[in-house]
């Protein structure tokens, strides 16, 4: 005799059981996002026929990215590519905890700067051999950006494009100043202290309510201006490919005390959260810092009369600060030679059409797409496409990116005033020894 | 004796089928991963898994990791901050709401209505309520007012703590407000009817009944705000991301920093375990009080 209770116990865990099966099945299932974001990347199954290519391109670039895949589509390539949209601030755990399960894509992005790393957790492979079986002309790409990313001799990634960050001004309101020369363009000295007076006066010369500078003072964007101005001063690297660091403290703290001294004196606005809306909303800044990303949205702003250039020298070499987007073939367990080297056609095919690239703000790697007519004619890029020869990256380590957090938040905490220049060094340099231990 | 003890046995199978599906979970989902945490702690660990057996070094390692004690420090600094902030504030609450009203049950469901709001929302409602420069309600509100400085709420050192831990107050009040209204409905109207009679006025009433007599409630509030604060994390992460500098990293994220940006899995597990001890010694505390109290 069975206990009724018996009954309805069996038949509750049964559809437990049941319910767990069902969302086992239901997690295989592709999940996108309004914005056309995939949440579950590693639920999609390439075709036979198909490389998956995640990206972490959103927005604008996204659909331009997604453009060129159509394009390379259309050519009726042997495998065709699925461009799979990731969320940007996830990008790199998904890809890395995918690759180490075997469920990574055909095809990845990578930042240059995050390259060492990729390597170094063994998520990314050499190319030499694909891009060899069909014969990958290499020198089609910028070569500064291919040395960052080459490790050990070996190619890792091609570059696609370099993406730097420039000096953008107001037109209408320096033209108003009588700030701009006869060819209706801003000269901005080459030299410290002249720029720094320069700005002064250009304070001076502005209606009270227009910022002269808009920049935030914490973030990505300061340290990038400190980076720039280091190497401008001829630094040696921050760390070098052994893990030494090499930091020089005088011209560190030289920069950071000059850097300050916009803010203290009214030249960048202490604290702005939202720097770009300041430049975008036509009378709030008369220059503005930042990626050359920033290119095509100011563009589609009605009224805007904008003009722009590459980060002034103000300490003798020209150094910049920039970051590249690379294409990069992450681990998979068959290790498909066919596969990788239809991946290299792929790569191949943006990079001779990256004219397309471009015009997401990109200074594109592929230097005939550089030297091409369609590129001069581009409004704006070609005023800055030389900064990328001059861009200065980490020397390939796998700690670049907590590095960099870590000196933001240092240079962060400095310009609230927390700390002085030097405390600001030396908390950088114990916080580069824990993160490399 | 048979039949007995059948039924004895056939309880038990149910009372078991009933415990299962909590046990299951309960192994899986947490006693799996805490014993899964130690043993990754005993290596170098990153996100693509194992790297190599380091015995103690993780630990020995965050004993001088001046940034761990850091992250510590500013935790125990929100703890001091914000757990006498919430009780006082949930019991000044509690006793408002708590009055002969008309407007006692608005009282409450105002004063409760943040609670659930989710640590997102109102992490972005104090960012936007903060802006400088007139764009925030604040700063807007003190240019009303005719003042000309700018105040930056989350640059200057200290009072970037007070608007973290007025946003937590402000958000999670109500719940402990809840607990004190209804500690303050236990108490027996007698008690006060009595002392009116013999003269005592309403704040001596305050002093020498009520809050005696709210003197467990207190006590759990206490742990239960301990507890939390200990692991305070998502709404510093959303206001200010440990900043500025430093000044604010509670320890859960210098252990997620070390995790996923630093990929030091084991690392970040060793810190875990230290938290952990704290965790257990306040729960240990909190268990050994209410069996004080209910004694």
């Amino acid at each position: 005799m069975k206990h009724p209770i018996f009954k309805k116990l069996m038949g509750l865990l049964l559809a437990l059981a049941l319910l767990a099966t069902g969302l086992a099945a239901l997690a295989e299932e592709v999940i996108i996002s309004e914005s056309g974001v995939v949440e579950n990347p590693e639920a999609i199954v390439a075709g036979e026929n198909e490389l998956i290519f995640w990206s972490l391109f959103s927005g604008g670039e996204g659909n331009y990215m997604e453009g060129l895949v159509e394009q390379y589509n259309a050519t009726n390539p042997k495998m065709t590519v699925r461009n799979v949209k990731l969320n940007w601030g996830e990008y790199y755990t998904k890809l890395i905890t995918a690759v180490s399960v075997g469920k990574g894509p055909d095809i990845g992005i990578s930042h240059i700067a995050k390259l060492p790393e990729l390597h170094d957790q063994g998520v990314v492979l050499p190319m030499d051999e694909y891009a060899n079986a069909m014969s990958f002309d290499w020198s089609q790409v910028n070569q500064n950006t291919l040395e960052a990313a080459t490790i050990d001799g070996q190619v890792y990634a091609v570059p696609l494009d370099t993406h730097p960050e420039v000096f953008f001004y107001n037109k209408t309101i320096l033209r108003e100043a009588g700030l701009l020369n006869e060819q209706d363009e801003l000269d901005l000295p080459q030299d410290a202290d002249a720029f720094y007076q320069f700005m002064l006066d250009m304070k001076a010369k502005l209606p009270e309510d227009i910022y002269p500078l808009a920049l935030s003072s914490a973030g990505d964007d300061p340290w990038r201006l400190v980076w720039a101005m280091y190497y401008q001063m001829d630094g040696a690297p921050v760390i070098t490919s052994d893990l030494e660091i090499k930091l020089e403290k005088d011209k560190f703290v030289a920069v950071l005390d000059y850097f300050k001294q916009f803010y203290d004196n009214g030249i960048i606005p202490i604290n702005l959260e939202d720097f770009y809306s300041y430049f975008m909303n036509l009378r709030g800044a008369a220059t503005f810092i930042t990626g050359v990303w920033a290119t095509s949205s100011l563009e589609n702003i009605e009224g805007l009369e904008f003009g722009v250039q590459s980060f002034p020298v103000l300490f003798g070499k020209n150094a910049q600060w920039g970051d590249s987007h690379t294409f990069i073939l992450p681990v998979t367990p068959q290790k498909d030679a066919e596969r990788m080297t239809e991946a290299m056609k792929f790569f191949d095919f943006v990079s001779k059409n990256s004219i397309v690239w471009a015009s997401a703000g990109h200074v594109v790697a592929n230097v005939n797409v550089l030297a091409s007519e369609e590129f001069a004619a581009l409004p704006y890029r070609s005023d800055y496409a030389d900064v990328a020869n001059h861009v200065v990256f980490f020397e390939p380590n796998p700690y670049s990116y907590p590095i960099r957090a870590a000196m933001i938040q240092q240079i962060d905490a400095f310009l609230a005033g927390n700390q002085t220049a030097e405390e600001t060094y030396d908390n950088i340099v114990l916080e580069i020894e824990e993160i490399t231990f | 004796m048979s039949t007995k003890r059948r039924r004895i046995w056939r309880n038990d199978l149910v009372a078991l089928a009933f415990l299962l599906p909590f046990t299951v979970l309960y192994v899986v989902f947490t006693i799996y991963p805490v014993g899964q945490g130690i043993y990754m702690s005993l290596f170098r660990w990153g996100l693509m898994g194992k790297q190599g057996y380091i015995g103690a070094d993780n630990y020995a390692r965050f004993l001088g990791d001046r940034f761990f004690w850091g992250a510590l420090w500013n935790t125990t600094k929100f703890v001091l901050y914000s757990t006498p902030t919430i009780i006082l504030l949930s019991l000044g609450l509690a006793l408002l709401a708590n009055r002969r009203s008309p407007l006692k049950r608005l009282y409450r469901a105002a004063y409760f209505t943040p609670n659930l709001l989710s640590v997102s929302v109102i992490s972005f409602l104090t960012i936007y309520m903060l802006q400088p420069y007139g764009m925030g309600f604040i700063s807007n509100l003190m240019k009303t007012l005719g003042m000309r400085e700018d105040v930056f709420f989350l640059r200057d050192p200290q009072l970037v703590w007070v608007s973290i831990v007025g946003a937590t107050a402000w958000w999670t009040c109500g719940y402990n407000m809840m607990l004190y209204i209804s500690a303050l409905q236990d108490i027996p109207d007698q008690l006060y009817e009595a002392a009116a009679i013999d003269g005592a006025s309403p704040s001596r009433q305050l002093w020498s009944i009520t809050l005696p007599l709210l003197k467990p409630t207190t006590l759990l509030i206490l742990l239960l705000q301990l507890i939390a604060s200990f692991k305070v994390f998502a709404q510093i992460r959303l206001i200010t991301n440990g900043g500025p500098g430093n000044a604010t990293r509670p320890l859960i994220q210098y252990i997620y920093e070390s995790a996923f940006d630093k990929n030091r899995l084991g690392y970040a597990a060793a810190m875990s375990y230290a938290l952990f001890l704290i965790l257990v010694v306040l729960a240990l505390i909190q268990l050994w009080m209410t069996r004080e109290t209910e004694r």
